[in-house]
């Protein structure tokens, strides 16, 4: 017994689906092995069996393997691979050639089906899902186009994971092109196991909240991208198309925005900007034009906003602080339990910061109304991320207004600014807008 | 069109951000009448040197004016850079302590004045220490916010305009006797952070004489505004001419009480943006000239020395001290870089052909 034969031995004591089977096929005894539970044996056989009849006996393997389009010469070390990629192996009884077979796969993929987290308006309802080939599939459905080219690689070393990157041959950007393959072609023995390790594999700092790619579940999503010459990326086992560069205009513009006429998306984007805007500074600026600059206001203005706050026993720093945490609670646990239970957090919530707060003189009546603006338009911005970056840096900006009032607050903003600024997705300045092809 | 224009932003920005505090009071003392004279003809002198730079510079494209001089002898470029860094990081110190000072005056009275300067320094600090690249970029974006509320705060002061105190339009040249007048070179040697800037982008001579124009616009702006509404005696007699004049201003559909508090809050931003190009060309500077010493540590010493310098210039009268010492090396940054990077420009490419 050779070495292959002793490791699939090997392979059958350990694993409770590991199959070898000894088979009659095209007048060839052959042997075949595989993960039982990554393919459906019985059809796989039979259309194997349907294939090799009525014709002569073949001579070898790799004959019959040209008869039944299988893949003849294969290292041991290929076929080891093969199998736990879920592949059919069939060799020679004293297991000196192989070929691989493509069995039937077991049906542990779901359907093509209604996108969970991104939602259409007036768009077609497909969402990409976990299978890598199946995304891959929708987008060439998508975009019928010769110049639609596919580049393949695999990560890590213990546990594969399959990457496949698509653009337009004549859109692209050749800059953002280059510097994506360098990334994945030196990072090529790295375990791809979450999103994490992909943004570390495209150069990203982990300092820094901003990912630097953009996911999408939409198809047609993907393929405005690609036709604004940006990069796709599929990871295998992730419902997203990844999107290379990412700029920091998107967190703004959606593909679904133009489906709508010009005046009413500029609009829209207005107001995504504006809501930008107000979440990082609003509860900056009600510190500082409480606690620090009342002065700045309108007489009247600051009178009305100092009796809002009579009776409450501690700074204004301190109350925005306690209610924020707060909401930030709030929403990570809607975000974590299901739908049912959800709503009883939306009410006790809702009744905890709408009401009991401000009776029990806790927190100001402007403070709830600042929370809720602020809350609200946080969740404008058009990606998840988005709306993580900007809760994480109106704490910065709350901070800076606490100790130098609203020249704090304008000099969070600058410092937030250069942040942003400083940053590239692979190669692509941040801030700059996005202009395809240079 | 995105890297020209954050340019031109940032070399409006550079001279605006002292136009308006320091710079009108200046003026407004060198003399009694036609401040548009000591003005128009400073800007001219100014351009005249920023053409002679810029041509210079574009004889070599995306070399900076130190890879220009250094084949000329490693003594040049300490002749002609060193007293540059120091007059940058001069430039930056009287800003901090100036602006610190007056930030204290309107918004913070209460909060020590060291706590506002490390503000300024950390912020710059942190500018300098992402370059140029991503303070261009910064540029871009405050500017969009900015420029636009400055200039409508402008704006709102001219209904109190009296357009008599705009004559008599001369009062000769005494002026150029005057050490007011001296003093307002501080402002037109903000350009010289141009001899860096080829190694990061392209200079466009069209976009910068654009830029040029729209800031000596400014400037007229800013100093005939207190003019026109106090007449030149009593403007001549205030501390902050532009800020005093905009105070009078009531708009009472405003949320704010006074224009002021908008309009410093967008320059100083500028501030900030200003502080960190010193210090970042400083770090340039000394990483050119010494490569031993690396560029962070630098700039990281350059702050740490702008927070201790600023705690040394006690007073207002410091600071007024600070940039009649300076003037000499202001005078001769401004003459002799960039005649001198002109001359070495041309000599070397007359050799090469």
């Amino acid at each position: 017994m050779n070495d292959f034969m002793a490791k699939l031995v090997m392979l059958q004591s350990k694993n409770a689906d590991f199959f070898i089977k000894e088979l009659h096929l095209g007048g060839m005894d052959v042997t075949i092995c595989g993960f039982g539970t990554l393919m459906d044996l019985p059809k796989t056989l039979f259309q194997l069996q349907g294939m090799s009849q009525g014709t002569a006996a073949s001579a070898n393997l790799d004959d019959l393997a040209a008869r039944i389009g299988g893949k003849a010469g294969l290292s041991a070390n290929d076929a080891e691979k093969a199998i736990t990629n879920g592949k059919l192996i069939a060799f020679s009884s004293d297991g000196s050639s192989r070929m691989m077979l493509e069995p039937v796969p077991a049906s542990i993929h779901r359907s093509v089906s209604e996108p969970k987290q991104e939602t259409v308006l007036m768009g077609p309802y497909d969402a990409f899902q976990e299978d890598i080939n199946t995304n891959s599939g929708m987008l060439r459905d998508k975009l019928k186009s010769d110049k639609l080219l596919h580049l393949r690689f695999t990560f890590g070393k213990q546990h594969r994971r399959e990457v496949s990157v698509f653009y337009l041959e004549d859109q692209i950007d050749k800059h953002s092109l280059e510097a994506v393959i360098a990334h994945l072609r030196l990072h090529e023995h790295m375990e791809l196991d979450n999103l994490q390790d992909l943004a570390q594999i495209m150069g990203h700092r982990w300092w820094n909240p901003i990912p630097t790619y953009l996911s999408t579940e939409l198809p047609i999503q993907g393929v405005n991208f690609l036709k604004r010459g940006r990069l796709v990326l599929f990871v295998d086992g992730f419902p997203y198309a990844f999107v290379f560069p990412k700029v920091w205009y998107d967190m703004f513009s959606s593909a679904a925005d133009r489906q709508f006429p010009h005046v009413i998306m500029y609009f829209i984007r207005c107001i995504r900007i504006i809501s930008f805007i107000v979440s990082l500074i609003l509860p900056g600026l009600y510190v500082a034009l409480v606690s620090v600059n009342p002065d700045i206001l309108k007489l009247s203005l600051a009178l009305s906003v100092a009796q809002s706050r009579v009776g409450i026993p501690y700074p204004a720093f301190l109350e925005v602080i306690l209610i924020f945490l707060v909401i930030e609670m709030v929403v990570e646990a809607i975000q974590r339990l299901p739908q049912n239970i959800g709503t009883t957090i939306t009410m006790v919530g809702g009744i905890i910061l709408g009401e009991a707060v401000v009776q029990a003189k806790l927190i100001s009546n402007l403070l709830i109304i600042i929370l809720a603006a602020t809350t609200i338009a946080s969740f404008a911005l058009i990606t998840i991320h988005a709306s993580f970056f900007v809760r994480l840096a109106k704490y910065f900006i709350l901070v800076m207004a606490a100790l130098y009032g609203v020249l704090g607050v304008v000099a969070g903003m600058l410092v937030v600014t250069i942040f942003i600024s400083h940053i590239t997705s692979v190669g692509q300045p941040y801030v700059e807008p996005w202009r395809g092809r240079r | 069109m995105i890297k020209p224009l954050s340019l031109a932003v940032t070399f409006i920005y550079i001279h605006l951000s002292m136009s308006f505090f320091l710079f009108p009071e200046f003026l407004l003392t060198s003399t009694d009448a036609g401040f548009w004279q000591p003005l128009v003809i400073n800007a001219l002198l100014q351009l005249a040197f920023l053409l002679l730079l810029l041509i210079g510079l574009r004889k070599f494209p995306n070399r900076d004016a130190i890879e220009i001089v250094n084949p000329m002898g490693k003594l040049w470029s300490l002749i002609l850079f060193v007293p540059l860094a120091i007059q940058f990081f001069f430039c930056a110190l009287i800003m901090v302590r100036g602006h610190s000072e007056l930030v204290s005056m309107i918004f913070l009275p209460l909060t020590p004045v060291w706590l506002i300067t490390l503000l300024f320094v950390i912020i710059a600090l942190y500018g300098a220490l992402c370059g140029l690249k991503t303070i261009l970029r910064t540029s871009l974006v405050i500017s969009a916010f900015c420029l636009p509320i400055i200039c409508f705060s402008l704006l709102t002061t001219a209904k109190l305009f009296d357009i008599d105190n705009f004559f008599p339009l001369s009062d000769g040249f005494s002026f150029v006797f005057n050490r007011s007048y001296y003093r307002t070179f501080t402002l037109y040697t903000g350009f010289l952070f141009l001899c860096f800037v080829p190694t990061v982008t392209h200079v466009r001579i069209r976009w910068i004489a654009v830029a040029w124009g729209g800031f000596v616009v400014v400037l007229l702006f800013s100093v005939y505004m207190p003019v026109l509404i106090y007449g030149s005696e009593s403007a001549a007699t205030l501390r902050f001419p532009v800020i005093a004049a905009m105070d009078s201003v009531e708009l009472p559909w405003l949320i704010f009480d006074r224009i002021t508090m908008i309009y410093s809050i967008c320059t100083m931003i500028f501030v900030f943006l200003y502080i960190s190009v010193m210090v970042w060309a400083v770090g340039y500077i000394s990483d050119k000239l010494a490569p031993r010493i690396p560029k962070r540590m630098m700039i990281i010493l350059t702050s740490a020395a702008l927070f201790i310098g600023a705690h040394f210039v006690k007073t207002w009268h410091n600071v007024e001290q600070l940039i009649d010492w300076t003037q000499p090396l202001r005078l001769y940054s401004m003459t002799a870089i960039p005649l001198g990077i002109f001359i070495i420009a041309t000599l070397r490419k007359g050799n090469e052909t």
